[in-house]
C-alpha cells in the first residue's frame, strides 16, 4: 500500500524515523517558508496531515496528536507512545516541591513535601547554593518553589549515572504595563476606601 | 507481585477550546519568562504555522492545534515543570477559551514473565465468557473503562490497559483524567480550567499511581 493510502503505516515509519511526521511532510516539494520563517503547504496538504493524525489514533497506539476534527467526542485522551525520538530517559526515585525560607551565603533552607507520596509530612533540609543551575540562581529567594528530584539518568548509549536535579518554578513576567495598571487600580481601590 | 516496575512514563496535559498555534514560540516563552534561557537557545522548532504548531524544549513538547493544545513530557521528573509551563502560558493569555482538560498518564509496566502476563489478562478479561466465539484460546487485546468522577467535578476518569509495545510481557496502562466545564462560555476565558489543572494535579497524578497498584495487584 502507498504511504499517502495508509496513515497508520506511515506514522509508524516516521515514529521510527526521529519522529518528526509533522516536519517530514510539511518539508515535502510543495513546501516553502515565507518572510515570517512559517513553513508554508497548501491548506489541502495540512488538512490531510492533520486527518491523517486523527485517523491513526483509534487505529493503534502510535502516539500522536489525536482528534482534532472529532476532538469533542474523543474528549482528552491521548496516547504517547512515539512522540519523542530516541533521548535520554529518567528515572524518578523520589521527588520533593521545595519552598525556600531562609537564604544564607552558601546555603538555603527549605521545606519540602514529597511528590512521590511516600510520606505524608513535611521536611525542612538545607541546600549547598552551588547545587542550583546559573539559570535558576536569580529566582532563589525566600518563598520561591522549586522540585528536587533523585534518579537516574539512562543515556541512549546505555550509561547510567544517579542524579540529583533542583528546577525552580517559572511564573510568568509582568510588564511594566501590566506593573503600572496594577498600581493604578491599587491606587484607585485605596483612594475609595479612603486609605492614607 | 512485589513491587511495580515503571519503565516508560509519560504525562500530557490537553486542553480543548480555542488556540492560536502561532504564538507558541520558545522565544515567546523565553521572554515571557517561563524557559531559561539555554532552553530557547536549544528548544526544538518542529513546525510553526498558524494552523498547527509543535515545539520541543528539553523533554518537554508543545502541540498545538486551533481547538487541541497538547503538553507532554516523557521525563516523569519534570512533570511538574510541565505543569507550570502550562499554567504559566494560559495565566498570560486568560481569554483564551478552553472548556475541557484532560491530565494524561501513559506508563509501562514489566510484569517480569509470560505468566504474569497472562495472569493478569485472565483476571481483568476472563475467558470463560468467550467460550465458543474462538476456536483457539483467545487473549485480551485492550480493555478500556471509564467511571464518572466522584470528586464532584464533571467529567470521566477512562483506564486504558492492552500490551505494551515497548517491553516483552509489559502492559501500557492509560490514564484520562478528563474535566469539563458545564455550561462553558467562551468570553469566559481559561481561568476555571487552569484552576482545575492547579487544583487537581496532584491528585490525578496519586489516582494514577493507585490505579496502577489496584489494577496490577501490587
Amino acid at each position: 500500500m502507498a504511504e499517502s493510502d495508509n496513515p497508520v503505516q506511515f506514522l509508524q515509519s516516521a515514529t521510527l524515523s526521529d519522529n518528526l511526521y509533522l516536519e517530514k511532510k510539511l518539508r515535502n516539494e510543495d513546501s516553502s517558508t515565507d518572510e515570517n520563517n512559517h513553513i508554508l503547504t497548501n491548506p489541502k496538504n495540512l488538512d490531510d496531515i492533520i486527518r491523517e493524525v486523527d485517523r491513526a489514533i483509534p487505529a493503534q497506539f502510535l502516539g500522536t496528536v489525536a482528534g482534532t476534527t472529532n476532538a469533542n467526542t474523543e474528549g482528552t485522551t491521548l496516547h504517547t507512545f512515539g512522540m519523542f525520538s530516541k533521548h535520554d530517559s529518567f528515572e524518578v526515585l523520589q521527588k520533593w516541591e521545595g519552598a525556600v525560607i531562609s537564604v544564607g551565603t552558601d546555603s538555603f533552607v527549605a521545606r519540602l513535601r514529597d511528590l512521590s507520596f511516600y510520606s505524608e509530612e513535611d521536611e525542612e533540609a538545607e541546600f549547598p547554593i552551588e547545587e542550583i543551575s546559573q539559570a535558576d540562581i536569580a529566582l532563589l529567594a525566600p518563598g520561591a518553589v522549586f522540585y528536587w528530584c533523585v534518579g537516574y539518568w539512562d543515556t541512549v548509549i546505555g550509561q547510567r549515572r544517579r542524579a540529583s536535579e533542583i528546577r525552580f518554578r517559572r511564573l510568568p513576567t509582568w510588564s511594566k504595563m501590566q506593573l503600572e495598571k496594577a498600581r493604578k487600580e491599587a491606587e484607585e481601590l485605596s483612594e475609595l476606601l479612603a486609605w492614607k | 507481585m512485589a513491587s511495580l516496575k515503571r519503565e516508560f512514563e509519560s504525562r500530557s496535559i490537553v486542553l480543548l477550546g480555542s488556540f492560536n498555534p502561532a504564538i507558541y514560540q520558545p522565544a515567546w516563552l523565553g521572554h515571557m519568562g517561563l524557559l531559561r534561557d539555554e532552553e530557547v537557545k536549544n528548544a526544538k522548532v518542529e513546525v510553526v504555522h498558524p494552523e498547527i504548531s509543535s515545539i520541543t524544549i528539553g523533554t518537554i513538547k508543545i502541540q498545538v492545534q486551533s481547538q487541541r493544545f497538547l503538553g507532554i513530557t516523557e521525563n516523569p521528573g519534570e512533570s511538574e515543570i510541565l505543569r507550570d509551563l502550562v499554567v504559566g502560558i494560559f495565566k498570560i493569555l486568560p481569554h483564551t477559551p478552553a472548556h475541557q482538560l484532560g491530565l494524561n498518564s501513559d506508563t509501562h509496566f514489566n510484569l517480569d514473565s509470560e505468566e504474569n502476563w497472562h495472569a493478569l489478562g485472565h483476571r481483568l478479561a476472563p475467558k470463560e465468557p468467550w467460550k465458543g466465539v474462538f476456536t483457539n484460546p483467545p487473549g485480551m487485546r485492550s480493555l478500556t473503562m471509564e467511571g464518572r468522577r466522584d470528586d464532584g467535578r464533571s467529567g470521566y476518569v477512562r483506564v486504558k490497559i492492552e500490551p505494551s509495545l515497548k517491553i516483552k510481557h509489559g502492559v501500557l496502562i492509560n490514564i484520562n483524567d478528563h474535566y469539563e466545564i458545564p455550561e462553558y462560555k467562551p468570553e469566559n476565558g481559561c481561568a476555571a480550567i487552569i484552576d482545575i489543572l492547579t487544583s487537581t494535579w496532584n491528585d490525578s497524578l496519586k489516582r494514577s499511581q493507585l490505579t496502577s497498584e489496584v489494577l496490577l495487584g501490587s
